[in-house]
């Protein structure tokens, strides 16, 4: 999943917890004062990706 | 009736309309590897396996490599050995060898790395003109004539002739078995030649790195004393989107997880991040194999006419 030009690996951090995203990646945004902001978002996008929300099942009457 | 052998050992003579000959030769190939019968049951198939192959890693067998279009052709052909006897019979005794000398266009960086495969033994399969591939076979794979290859150039022009930037290819064809009667043609005219590519390769290469936080140079090595080709530029954004892998132990089996590559701007590179708790547990000294994405991967993303090389690094 890219982000802001970095290429997150999708798949290694579906089951990390935020903090351990955070910890890992932050130097990707040194000096940036919003770098958590941006971390936490990134973090959203790849749970996003690897656990999309279930559809429905639908019923046929 | 005739008394005669020759029924086993003669063919007839007659010939299809339209039947194939060589046509001026526009390009060779260097094909060390074969195409199979399933890869050519049709011209396309077979014109689609040539463009793979030419897309597959230098360190892959099957790997072919065009060479850029002729510019120019002469006949170097070894004449026939001829013998006469002393009452005026006069016959050939050996079959002179195919050669040729061809010119190309080539830079000097262009020669030095043409001029890695002088007087190796390889497989050429020639294209001419006439949109013909010709090459010969070994059971039912296609294969390239075996032969030897000889660049020269880069010599000073003497401005008497196009001389700046030509360079010369002897090609010397080691077997007239294979080069005339074993000879096979398969027509693509209707394809374009141009979707067979020659890469370059570009060098992978440690600039830095903070525990497991690596940042790697992508140059493209050359003849400009001063700096080496940054690939940066014309390609970074599209190579950061794409998958490295990286291992360690025995041939580099062991998996190291990447978390995250990105392009550094500053460093004009790419910064590759290793998963922090399996890079703390190597030990001092591990050498890391980072493997980036192949060269059919690259033409997939538009990253046109390179292949990245793997880069070892010590932790």
């Amino acid at each position: 999943m890219k982000y802001e030009g970095i290429n997150f690996n999708s798949a290694h951090y579906a089951s990390k917890s935020e903090k351990e995203f955070i910890d890992h990646e932050k130097h990707h945004f040194e000096g940036d004062v919003n770098a958590v902001k941006k971390l936490k978002e990134a973090y959203a996008l790849i749970q996003k990706e690897a656990k999309p929300g279930k559809k429905k099942a639908s019923v046929s009457e | 009736m005739s008394l005669s052998l020759c029924a086993a050992s003669v063919a007839n003579v007659g010939g299809l309309a339209c039947d194939k000959a060589r046509g001026v030769v526009k390009n060779l190939a260097i094909d060390n590897g074969k195409v199979a019968s399933a890869d050519y049951a049709s011209e396309i198939a077979f014109f689609n396996r040539l463009v793979a192959k030419s897309l597959l890693s230098k360190s892959d067998g099957e790997k072919l490599f065009i060479l850029k279009e002729t510019q120019d052709v002469a006949d170097a052909s070894e004449t026939n050995k001829e013998g006469s006897l002393g009452l005026g019979f006069k016959t050939v005794l050996l079959e002179g060898k195919p050669a040729y000398k061809i010119k190309l266009f080539a830079g000097a960086d262009e020669l030095k790395r043409l001029r890695t495969f002088n007087n190796q033994t390889i497989r050429i399969r020639e294209y001419d003109a006439n949109g013909v591939w010709w090459g010969t076979k070994s059971g039912s794979d296609s294969i390239g004539f075996q032969a030897k290859l000889f660049f020269t150039g880069n010599k000073v022009a003497t401005g008497q002739n196009v001389e700046e930037g030509v360079v010369e290819c002897t090609i010397s064809i080691l077997s007239t078995t294979e080069y005339f009667d074993n000879a096979y043609w398969v027509d693509t005219s209707g394809n374009n030649i141009s979707d067979i590519k020659g890469l370059m390769d570009v060098t992978l290469a440690e600039i830095s790195h903070s525990s497991n936080v690596w940042q790697i140079s992508m140059k493209i090595p050359g003849s400009n004393l001063i700096e080496d080709y940054n690939i940066y530029d014309d390609y970074m954004d599209a190579i950061d989107a794409l998958s490295f892998t990286a291992g360690t132990g025995t041939n580099y089996g062991t998996s190291l997880a990447i978390t995250s590559v990105a392009k550094n701007a500053t460093l004009k590179g790419l910064t590759v991040t290793f998963d922090s708790t399996a890079y703390a547990a190597l030990a001092a000294s591990t050498v890391i194999k980072l493997t980036p994405p192949t060269p059919a991967v690259l033409d997939a993303a538009d990253i046109t006419g390179i292949e990245l090389l793997p880069v070892l690094l010590t932790k």
